[in-house]
Parts: C-alpha cells; structure tokens; sequence
C-alpha cells in the first residue's frame, strides 16, 4: 500500500528527510519522533501535500503527489485544520465532499463526532476542540482506505483526546498516526521511529521502538 | 468540472466577507473621482485610465484569492484533495472573472458617465470586458509563481507590468475602437491569443508551481 524508497526532502538548504525507506501494507502505524525529526513532513509527503526531493513514495501504486486517484483514497487531518475561518461547518464539510465527488451526509458526520451544534457555525468562531473534530471529520468524508493523523491530539483536552483516538482505533483501513504521546501510539501494531530525519526504527514491538526512541534522546 | 466547486467557494467566502469585492470599488471610484477632477478633458484619457484603474485593482484583488489559501494553510487541504493544481488554477481563474465583470459592471458606467465619454457604449463595454478578462486570466496564471516569496507585495507589478504590457497598449487601442464603433479583430484576437499562450504556459508549470 505504501512503498518509501530513498526519500529525501529538503527545503532550501535544511534537509528534513534523509534516505528513508519502508514499506506498509495495512494495519495501524505509529510514526513516532521528538520535535523536528520529520514526522510532519513524512506524513504530507505520504499524503501528496509535499513532492519528495528525492527518492520516491507511491501510495496504492502511484505517486500521491501527482496522482488525484491516490489522493481520492488518503484522507488527513494535521494540527492545521485546513479549514476556510468564513465559512460555516457544513459549508466546509460541503466543499471537501464535492470535490472529493462524496454524497455524505453531513448530519450524520456531525452527530458521530459531537458537532450537530455546530454545524452553522462559522469555523472560525469554535474552540480548538471542535476545530479537530470538524477537521477529523473533513480527514474521513471520502471514506479513504488511508488515514493519516497527524499530531492531531495535540493540545486537546482529554474527552475530545478520546473521541480522536476512538475514530483511529476503529477506522478498518490504513492508519499512519504521528505523537509524541507513546500512550497513544499503543493503538498501533506498527512502529517507525525518525530521528533527525533519518529511519532508525520499523518494527513490531512498542517496547524496542521505544527503546530506540529514548536511544535518540 | 470540480474547479467550478473551488470557483463557487470563493465566490461563497468573498460575498461572506466582501473583502476583494469593497477593496477594488473603493480603489476604482475614487482613482476615477480624483482624476475626473483633476484633468479638463478626461473623455481621452477613459479607456487608459480604466486600465490603470483595473490592472491596479486587479493586482490587489485577483491575486488575493491565491494567496489567501497559502496564508490560512487551507492550500494544504486542496493539494491534499483529488484536485489538481491546472483545476485549482482553472477555478480561482472562474472566480477572478466573475470578480473582474461584477467590478467593471459597476465601475464602467460610471466612469463613461463620470468622464463625458461620447461613443459607442455596449461595444466599448463588450470590448473592455474581453480585455478585461484577459487582465484577469493573465494576472491569475502569474500569482501562485510569488506565493512563496516574502516580498510577494512587492514582487506582483515588478513581474507582472512587463507581462501585462502588451495587453494594456492592446487595449486602449481596441476600447478606443470600440468608442468610434469599429471592432478591431486583430488586436483583439493578439489578446486571446497573448492571454492562451500566458495561461497555457500557467497549466504546463502548474505541477511544479502550485
């Protein structure tokens, strides 16, 4: 499903990404790292946000960066909620579900996670809390067969943490989830340990994963 | 014909906050007013001074909706979205056009009765509106090359007068044609033309670009 080959992403001069390679084919994977090791940038690139400066990534067998058919099946949610501060809720969810070529229905997104309220709200005008949740919901409008969460629970209060991690636990497709928080990373049964942008760890076990992370620090 | 679905959420957002739509009428009456007052036979100068007017408001407003998405971060979202980048284009080029004839639609009769304009008025107005849009598309197709840049502000009429020349001079000779009755093809047809080869060039470098 997801195949790394020596990717590298750099940004001007600062290389973020060195030389990683993997490959996933489902369940739930941790991408776990301290600040700045490149977890944020490898979940873009997955997503086709970012090109890689080298190397390559192909999602269900195609480049996500160029490919809009790989693109249709990736849902995500990053701590940047990628929503439009004028418009109301629904007419957000709206948008996103039209160009994803989605009949969903809004009203039901909204009752399962907690923002029927909401729904004429004008984005701008709500908590962080259902900032996340609105944009959780605009990550999975299309159905995807890949999630990709990215340090979404950040900053959130803890029945808003539990919602996030309920909606990861039970979604049945491809999970890539990037924390800080190793409590939370023991949803998944896969483990990618970054450090300064470089692959140190893929593997199975939370117990090495972690003990290569502390390694790092 | 997903990029209709972009063209109508901006077009959502701007009748929300009407923040390009006041932002160009405000500039265009009173550049109008203040040279209405200041010239005693501002009837020569209509068509050069409404193209002044536009392209100035135009830098302002139809590079607004680009760069608008880059600085929320809502760019993210759409790149991440089965959209591609030529859509993205082709949708904030609808919303520029439709921003570019509801201004002119205001502005137009205004100045052609502000400034004592004698002539022919639907064909300058026809004639204006296809230059006009020419503007826009050409504006539209250059913004997302400053979206990265810091001194973006500055950057849009360093790069985009030497680009927009040879449409402006096009104009004035055809809206003045146009005033007289006569249509001139020729320079209307080097402005589509000038306009396909600049937004051909836009959807070719889009990938790399947006």
């Amino acid at each position: 499903m997801i195949k790394v080959r020596g990717l590298s992403k750099r940004f001007g001069r600062r290389s973020v990404l060195k030389d990683i390679n993997f490959e996933l084919n489902s369940g739930k994977v941790a991408i776990l790292g301290y600040n700045g090791a490149g977890k944020s940038t490898l979940a873009k690139v997955i997503a086709g946000i970012l090109r890689p400066t080298e190397g390559e990534v192909k999602v269900f067998g195609k480049d996500p960066s160029t490919s809009p058919d790989a693109r249709k099946r990736i849902g995500i949610a990053t701590h940047n909620p990628m929503l439009y501060g004028e418009l109301t809720v629904r007419e957000n969810l709206k948008f996103y579900a039209k160009i994803y070529g989605k009949q969903r229905k809004i009203e039901e997104l909204a009752e399962r996670f907690g923002f029927s309220d909401y729904l004429d709200t004008k984005v701008n005008e709500l908590s962080r809390g259902y900032l996340q949740r609105v944009s959780l919901a605009k990550a999975i409008i299309n159905d995807p067969e890949l999630l990709i969460l990215d340090e979404i629970t950040s900053g959130l209060d803890l029945a808003v943490k539990k919602k996030v991690l309920d909606v990861a636990e039970s979604f049945t497709g491809t999970l890539l989830f990037t924390t800080h928080n190793l409590e939370e990373a023991k949803i998944c049964d896969t483990f990618i340990v970054l450090r300064n942008g470089r692959l140190v760890y893929s593997g199975n076990s939370f117990e090495d994963a972690l003990e290569v992370l502390n390694e790092v620090s | 014909m997903k990029f209709l679905e972009l063209a109508k959420k901006d077009l959502r957002l701007e009748l929300k906050n009407k923040s390009n739509i006041s932002l160009m009428l405000l500039f265009s009456l009173t550049a109008a007013f203040l040279f209405n007052a200041s010239i005693t036979e501002p009837g020569r100068i209509f068509s050069p001074l409404l193209l002044i007017i536009f392209f100035l408001t135009g830098m302002l407003g139809y590079s607004a909706s680009f760069l608008r998405e880059y600085d929320s971060g809502t760019i993210e979202g759409l790149k991440a979205s089965p959209l591609t980048p030529q859509e993205i284009i082709a949708g904030k080029m609808v919303f520029n056009l439709f921003l570019m004839l509801a201004v002119q639609t205001f502005i137009f009769p205004i100045c052609y009765a502000l400034f004592d304009v004698e002539g022919n008025f639907a064909l300058a107005f026809t004639a204006f509106a296809i230059c006009n849009g020419a503007l826009s598309v050409t504006i539209t197709s250059l913004s997302p090359l400053l979206s990265h840049s810091r001194a973006r502000e500055m950057l849009l009429p360093v790069m985009l007068f030497p680009v927009i020349f040879p449409l402006i001079n096009s104009t004035v000779m055809i809206v003045n044609a146009a005033l007289e009755g006569f249509i001139d093809f020729e320079r209307i047809l080097f402005v589509v033309a000038y306009t396909g080869i600049i937004s051909s060039l836009s959807m070719i470098t889009a990938d790399r670009v947006v």
